[in-house]
């Protein structure tokens, strides 16, 4: 099967900033991708790039099969975008809008059945300039549907939404996913990258530096939970930290109370050890645990970055395409 | 996707697409107030203000304001919308639409153009019914101009956003170019106000073709011709336009233009300004008359020779004459043959001294709103009566050099033209008197009060004028009389005139005055004087000096016989060119009243002397041309020369120098390569039946008459001369 983009080498320049810096990566089809980064990263270029919009100074793309440098109208005849910062007449209403871009695609999907499928039935009729954040977003994505496409590219897809609404749109994405679509998609909330994507790539200053499942990304860059407790009793101070667990911060803010934070790679046997070695009549007052996430993977990742930024400059080839981190990393 | 499917596609998107936006055009009430509602509120308001202009005028008051609307809604309506649209990225969505993003450029001024129809008619409905404008209304030509003009003025617009990066500049920019354009366009003040070099540029304006052309929609008989051509010149210049507009449309609000792109585009835009003028020279070269045309003439007078030539072939090749040859060689293939075997051919005759603005009734003329379409009116007369150069010896400038401009582009056919422009004379003087009748008298006079008024006044007219015509006289006493010219400022003016390349004529009433103006070196004299005989020693520096007189007796006798109007009438060629009202208002009191103002025994007193002056200018050799004077009373335009000829020959010139006078002799006085029968001159020449050197009156007895090698009028076959009706008194003949 081919992947549904293949990008090799990909830069490009605006001036004498370098947006894009030799970026290779592969989605495969089927496949939920998401791209992250920090803002100037490179994210927006790289999907323009992808879409026909930008030429590259230099690399190739392929998407779908097609050479989208050469051939940037056949690429976006099957792909579906939805573009960052973009926007609609004022005074066009939903169905027009689907009903309008539908004539510029040989395939298309009717217009009531998008607006049914986007929860735009009820606002088919309204001037765009009337709806909502959230409505204005699902037409977006209603209008990348247009064309039936076997590719969508979502840029930043819902920046500014409340959580409400994201919450719904995440859902459509999956639906995306689940007809068997492939779906590209830049976001900087990281949450939804690793509640959406397959396999997620991190770009900084316009260089892949990771790229991989979430769960893979968050264990090879050797994030730690973080657990949090309040122990009272007449010798709490007695309490020992567990084998494993860096202590954070320690807290006795009466005598018969103690507030610990620690972090740790393993949470079973950091719980575990913490009951295990509780003082006799102390008891537990509160408990919180927090699993490491992708964006504890990621600062960490985009830190030793900017810490070390000579190291990446000098191995000038970022990796490709494997779950590769640079080798400073990992000691915590 | 196979090729057809894809054109399908594209053709079903464009129309898709100008639907949705004239759609959504006519949804945005601000749109449709600014480009229905207000269009129309300002045009009834303002016509509603000038409807106190005669109603002959209102018809081209209203297609004045319909312009302004059309050019201001092509500017800034769509062009402000799509900058807006850029800035909020709705244009960026079709980037990534497989479509080529110039279809969607071009459907919404698709659907613009259709709301900018819509607007056109309703404007023009309801100004006809609010102001109903009296005369003819040619309602198709007027929407031909409008709208070709709007979408000049639109793809203009279409620039303007193409570039600027931001809608609140579209305004800014967009007035920068709006009002200048405006202002050189004529629709707000009448370009004539305007400077002359200022007018110069303004032909380098789309939307003063427009306004020019809608100018000319207003006429009674408006000239089809230039109308079309404008129209062409504007769809040229709105198709350039908007390819241009396409070229550099930037769609992302996030990309900038880079410098090179700038300056391309701004090249590209002077470039597209000068389309009408560039595309104007194009079709001018392209009537240029090209074919050749063989002359069979029975004789042949030269235009300088003593003797007559019999049985020659006069070739002419694209209007010049190429070869004149003995025998009658028959013509190559695809040439056209003129058969003038039974006729003698002579060169084409020219008037040196007509005033083109008025027709000969009082100053008639000065009171029209149409004097272009006069002035017109009045070279078909002369080319009907075989006259084939003039010059105009004193108009509104700004009329007669547009019909120059139309004459030498070749879309009006006439006799070859010069002219003077406006005469240099004293404060009131002479033709000042008659200001009340002058439209607009900058144009007509230039009254000069001190020495360091010359240069200012002269500047004015250079590049414009052929020659320049003061007026150094007192009046005719007691009958008429005006402030002269100081001597030093006439001294000054012949000076700088000279200077400047041209040559000045001046005109005089008194014999002193003749003198006096011969002295300073004047090239010509105006008019021989009528109060007294001309001093000796005056036609000695003439002669000396080469200056020429140009007598116009024909006016005097004009005068003379305003009393009688039937004795103008039998005169020939007056009955052809007069339309039945002119013949009519000439036999009425008020033109004997006019005749009648100096006493008949003067008139003839003043005719005789005037003859006897000319006798003794010929006697003393002084290179006398023909000119008539016509448009003064009883002077009408064509025939008068005829007149003026009998008249120098009854003053004692023999035949052959009458014609020099009005052949090779005026041509050379006019700078113009004609008046011979030679290789080089252009083909203007004319055929008679019988030998003009025994008598001019037998010029009369004209069978054709050819202008740049083409026959303009000709007798028609029962051999009585075609009396077309009037206005078409000089169509040329099918028979060609």
């Amino acid at each position: 099967m081919t992947n549904a983009i293949e990008i090799s080498g990909l830069t490009k320049r605006y001036g004498p900033v370098v947006a894009v810096h030799g970026l290779s990566l592969t989605v495969s089809c089927g496949e939920t991708f998401g791209l992250l980064g920090p803002n100037g990263a490179g994210k927006t270029t790289t999907v323009e790039c992808i879409e026909g919009v930008r030429r590259p100074d230099g690399g190739s793309i392929r998407v779908l099969g097609i050479d989208a440098v050469r051939y940037p109208q056949q690429v976006k005849a099957r792909i579906g975008v939805q573009l960052q910062a973009t926007s609609l007449p004022p005074l066009i209403t939903p169905r027009e809008a689907l009903e309008l871009f539908a004539s510029f695609y040989p395939n298309h999907r009717p217009a009531a059945s998008l607006l049914g499928w986007a929860g735009l039935a009820e606002q088919a009729d309204r001037p765009y300039e009337r709806l909502s954040g959230g409505q204005k977003q699902r037409l977006a994505l209603a209008l990348a549907l247009v064309n039936d496409p076997e590719l969508v590219i979502l840029d930043e897809p819902t920046a500014g939404l409340d959580a409400h609404a994201r919450n719904e749109l995440h859902e459509l994405i999956k639906q995306f996913r689940d007809e068997g679509r492939t779906v590209l998609l830049t976001t900087h909330y990281i949450e939804e990258a690793e509640k959406l994507c397959d396999r997620v790539a991190i770009l900084h200053r316009g260089r892949l530096i990771a790229c991989g499942h979430p769960a893979e990304l968050i264990r090879e860059v050797g994030a730690q939970h973080s657990v949090e407790l309040t122990v009272r009793g007449p010798t709490v101070e007695r309490l020992a930290i567990p084998e494993g667990c860096r202590l954070v911060v320690r807290s006795q803010p009466r005598a018969d109370r103690l507030r610990l934070k620690l972090l740790t790679e393993s949470l079973s046997r950091a719980i575990t050890e913490l009951v295990q070695q509780l003082p006799p009549g102390s008891e537990i007052e509160s408990l919180h645990v927090r699993s490491a996430t992708l964006e504890e993977a990621f600062l960490k990742l985009t830190d030793d970055i900017n810490a070390d930024r000579t190291a990446a400059e000098t191995s000038s080839n970022a990796p490709v395409g494997q779950n590769r981190i640079p080798a400073d990393t990992g000691t915590p | 996707m196979t090729e057809t499917g894809g054109t399908r596609r594209v053709i079903r998107a464009y129309l898709k697409s100008t639907a949705v936006s004239l759609r959504l055009w006519l949804r945005d009430r601000q749109s449709v107030f600014w480009t229905l509602a207000f269009p129309i509120i300002f045009a009834v308001s303002f016509t509603v203000i000038f409807a106190r202009l005669p109603a002959e005028e209102h018809w081209r008051l209203i297609l004045r304001v319909v312009a302004i609307n059309m050019i201001a809604m092509g500017l800034f309506s769509l062009p402000t919308q799509l900058v807006t649209w850029r800035e909020r990225g709705v244009l960026r969505r079709y980037l990534v639409t497989p479509l080529p993003p110039a279809l969607l450029l071009l459907a919404e001024a698709t659907a613009f153009c259709i709301v900018g129809g819509i607007s056109l008619a309703v404007q023009l409905t309801v100004l006809l019914i609010v102001v109903a404008p009296s005369g003819p209304v040619h309602l198709p030509l007027a929407v031909l101009i409008l709208g070709c003009g709007a979408l000049t003025a639109l793809a203009l617009g279409l620039i303007i956003a193409a570039t600027v990066p931001s809608a609140k500049l579209v305004p800014a920019v967009g007035q920068t170019l709006f009002l200048p354009m405006m202002f050189l366009s004529g629709a707000t003040i009448p370009a004539e106000f305007l400077p002359s070099w200022l007018r110069q540029i303004g032909e380098y304006n789309p939307l003063g073709v427009m306004v020019r052309a809608a100018e000319s929609v207003g006429e009674a008989s408006p000239e089809m011709a230039e109308i079309l051509l404008a129209a062409i010149s504007l769809v040229v210049t709105a198709v350039l336009g908007l390819a241009l507009a396409i070229g550099v449309f930037r769609w992302d609000p996030f990309t900038a233009l880079r410098p090179s792109q700038w300056l391309t585009s701004a090249a590209l835009i002077v470039g597209l300004l000068a389309t009408p003028r560039v595309l104007k020279a194009v079709i001018a070269f392209t009537l240029l008359p090209t074919g050749t045309v063989y002359v069979h003439a029975g004789r042949l007078w030269d235009g300088t020779s003593e003797q007559l030539r019999s049985r020659v072939t006069i070739k002419i090749r694209a209007g010049r004459i190429t070869d004149v040859v003995d025998g009658y060689e028959p013509p190559p293939a695809g040439a056209t043959l003129v058969d003038a075997r039974k006729l003698t051919v002579l060169p084409g005759l020219g008037d040196a001294h007509v005033h083109l603005t008025s027709g000969g009734l009082f100053f008639g003329g000065a009171f029209t709103t149409e004097p272009r379409k006069l002035v017109r009116e009045h070279l078909k007369r002369y080319l009907r009566c075989g006259v084939t150069m003039v010059k105009s010896c004193g108009d509104a400038k700004n009329v007669v050099l547009s019909v120059r401009d139309s004459l030498r582009s070749g879309f009006l056919r006439g006799p070859a033209f010069v002219l003077v422009g406006p005469l240099f004379t004293a404060p009131g003087g002479h033709p000042a008197q008659f200001a009340v009748f002058m439209p607009d008298k900058r144009e007509f006079v230039r009254e000069l009060a001190a020495v360091a008024e010359v240069p200012e006044a002269l500047a004015d007219c250079l590049g414009e004028v052929d020659a320049i015509k003061a007026v150094y006289g007192g009046g005719i006493p007691p009958y008429f009389s005006y402030r002269r010219l100081e001597p030093e400022i006439l001294r000054e003016l012949i000076r700088q005139a000279h200077a400047a390349g041209l040559r000045i004529s001046v005109h005089v009433d008194e014999p002193a005055e003749l003198l006096a103006a011969a002295e300073m070196g004047a090239d010509g004299i105006e008019h021989v004087p009528v109060t007294g005989a001309v001093p000796q020693a005056a036609w000695q520096t003439m002669v000396e000096r080469s200056a020429v007189l140009i007598p116009t007796l024909a006016v005097y006798e004009g005068l003379m016989r305003m009393t009688e109007a039937e004795r103008i009438l039998e005169e020939p060629f007056v009955r052809e060119t007069l339309s039945a009202n002119e013949q009519e208002v000439l036999k009425q009191p008020f033109a004997r009243f006019m005749g009648s103002l100096i006493p008949a025994q003067a008139r003839a007193a003043m005719l005789a002397q005037a003859m006897a002056n000319v006798r003794a200018a010929y006697q003393a050799r002084v290179a006398i041309v023909a000119g008539s004077d016509a448009g003064n009373p009883g002077t009408f335009h064509g025939a008068a020369l005829h007149r003026e000829l009998r008249l120098l020959q009854e003053a004692g010139l023999p035949p052959i120098e009458v014609l020099k006078a009005a052949t090779s002799r005026c041509a050379d006085w006019l700078g113009l390569p004609a008046g011979r029968v030679q290789p080089g001159t252009m083909a203007d020449l004319i055929a008679v039946d019988g030998n003009p050197l025994e008598d001019v009156q037998l010029l009369a007895r004209l069978h054709w008459v050819m202008r740049l090698g083409r026959i303009e009028w000709q007798r028609n076959h029962e051999g009585t001369t075609a009396a077309p009706p009037r206005g078409q008194s000089a169509e040329p003949s099918d028979g060609g």
